[in-house]
């Protein structure tokens, strides 16, 4: 998946566990910058008692980059805090959940925001902000979307934020892609390791539809996140580019006190789950790296360029696929860097290659979401962003709606290459290679104004995900 | 595994809590020895005073020691972590931990 359950360790922390990361130009507010930040994968929504909810353990960020250090020149924190009104009932809700502050809902969760600058000055932008619940049923949230308005909070200064359950919104053919590799439209040009046991091409399933995530989802002003507060419209202006990613963290101690019947936590917060461009600890990192590259800021990230300039993926397609990726099995066999592939996700891309583009942010490598800001959002989008000819899509930050798995995977095939080399010529495989899978197969929309992923499915409505 | 041990008489002056002691690893040397909430621990005022209040004092903020080989201490209280070396305490964790 983008970045589900990507790494040994973090697969067994959901609550931890950072899935995508969008970054974008608000289409309806194009003076701001919309972050979002996904934890809590795969949630099945009929998951209770216990539905979900953030970590009140966990420290969650969303760092910027606005330098092209690899370090944060702003970061936003979020603090989450649990409050029980009664102990003596297993019930999550006693009755209707019909306001935020409604007696009937007996697990409520607060959260606070801080912004914190390159200089270490820390700002509190908002305390005790309130979390909506759960989407359970029409018993227990009868007006689902009323309740989740009511936790977009205004910050001030064209500033909002809300932090809660949504619906999925990455689609995936996981069931395909993680059976070595078989996409469905392209199982008859699959070399199933001489079992043929699917032959026939098809369309993608959508893996992740159905399930819910927790999000948290700012929109500040660009002059929010930029160097120097720019706010022009030069997309050439290195100060319009800024590099997104989120990080959860947790206290280096964690002790399971029976004297106490308490668990606590103690010491500084470490790093456990980070996450900028989708895939990237997920197919690019071997296992080995994985749990370490979790530990690790974007300014270390040159000890992971040699996973990005030869990509395990790309080597795998010419011999899963026979005669389908002739010009990547000789770009393989040349052992040439994969400048394409480390530009677009290590340093951003230079002005030069792509007409009227670049989201360069410097010769440090580092794995950021880079969003040339000065680009506007597009009237007429396409789910495959800058393959698809639209300057404001994936690699250049992610919309909610941005067909990744298409776009890296294509790249990977070499579909990219030819801007840095105008020698090569991809394989004509390489522009349409794709798990089949599109925002089509998702039965709830995204929404076309803040937060912008859809209502999350309701338990009753979805008892199996 | 972290395997915690049956509670035991108070400690005398100046010794360590067998039940207070969390083996988090086989070999001593090798993974160390974490000791939580220990009011004990021998610090001296200048080595980290907050610290040892709050061991005592403040059930919400404990304090968690790892030993590290060579005698080297990581003392854990809220968000903070300070470090410090301590043979003869070292020593003496070791031996408890021996007497297991």
């Amino acid at each position: 998946m983008s970045s589900h359950r990507e790494a040994p360790e973090i697969s067994k922390d959901p609550v931890a566990d950072s899935t995508d990361v969008y970054a974008f130009v608000s289409p309806d507010k194009p003076d701001t910058v919309t972050l979002i930040a996904n934890y809590v994968p795969l949630q099945a929504p009929a998951g209770g008692p216990n539905f979900y909810e953030f970590g009140d353990d966990v420290l969650y960020e969303i760092h910027i980059d606005n330098t092209g250090d690899g370090n944060p020149d702003v970061t936003y924190q979020f603090w989450f805090t649990t409050e029980v009104r009664n102990p003596n009932t297993f019930l999550y809700n006693t009755g209707p959940i019909l306001t935020l502050d409604s007696p009937n809902w007996n697990r409520r969760q607060f959260y606070s925001v801080t912004r914190k600058d390159a200089r270490g000055r820390t700002q509190q932008l908002a305390k005790r902000v309130p979390c909506p619940p759960c989407n359970i049923g029409p018993l227990s949230t009868p007006n689902y979307p009323k309740l989740a308005d009511a936790a977009v909070r205004d910050l001030g200064g064209g500033r909002r934020v809300f932090a809660g359950q949504r619906a999925e919104g990455f689609y995936v053919d996981l069931g395909a892609v993680f059976d070595l590799l078989d996409p469905r439209p392209f199982a008859d040009a699959h070399e199933h390791f001489g079992l043929k046991k699917f032959p026939q091409a098809g369309p993608g399933v959508n893996a992740t539809k159905n399930f819910n995530v927790h999000t948290i989802a700012l929109q500040v002003p660009r002059a929010d996140l930029t160097r120097e507060g720019y706010k022009g419209k030069d997309v050439n202006d290195p100060r319009a580019v800024i590099g997104v990613w989120t990080a959860a963290s947790r206290q280096r101690v964690r002790m399971l006190d029976t004297e106490l019947n308490n668990t606590w936590a103690t010491g500084p917060y470490r790093q456990v789950s980070r996450l900028a461009n989708p895939l990237f600890n997920e197919v690019i990192n071997p296992m080995g790296q994985k749990d370490f590259w979790n530990t690790q800021t974007p300014a270390g990230d040159a000890r992971f360029a040699k996973f990005v300039s030869k990509p395990e993926v790309a080597q795998l397609l010419p011999g899963l696929f026979p005669g389908v990726f002739p010009n990547l099995d000789v770009l393989n066999k040349s052992g040439k860097p994969r400048a394409d592939l480390l530009a677009i996700l290590l340093t951003g891309i230079p002005a030069g290659l792509i007409p009227g583009f670049q989201n360069f942010t410097g010769q440090t490598q580092a794995d950021e979401m880079r969003l040339n800001t000065a680009i506007p959002p597009t009237g007429k989008p396409s789910i495959y962003g800058l393959l698809g000819g639209d300057l404001a899509g994936f690699p250049n930050g992610r919309r909610v709606f941005d067909d990744v798995v298409a776009i890296e995977l294509r790249a990977i095939a070499g579909a990219t290459y030819a801007l840095v080399d105008k020698n090569y010529t991809p394989d004509p495989a390489a522009a349409q290679v794709d798990d089949g899978v599109t925002p089509d197969s998702l039965d709830i929309p995204y929404l076309n104004r803040f937060p912008y992923l859809g209502v999350p499915n309701s338990g009753f409505f979805t008892p199996s995900a | 595994m972290l395997h915690e041990q049956q509670p035991a008489p108070a400690p005398e002056p100046g010794t360590v809590s067998r039940r207070k002691l969390i083996i988090t690893g086989a070999s001593l040397a090798a993974a160390g020895v974490a000791v939580g909430a220990v009011a004990s621990i021998p610090f001296t005022a200048n080595e980290n005073a907050d610290a040892s209040a709050a061991a005592g004092d403040d059930p919400k903020k404990p304090v968690m020691v790892y030993l590290r080989p060579g005698g080297k201490f990581d003392v854990f209280v809220g968000q903070d972590r300070v470090q410090l070396t301590d043979h003869a305490f070292a020593a003496r964790l070791t031996d408890a931990v021996k007497a297991l």
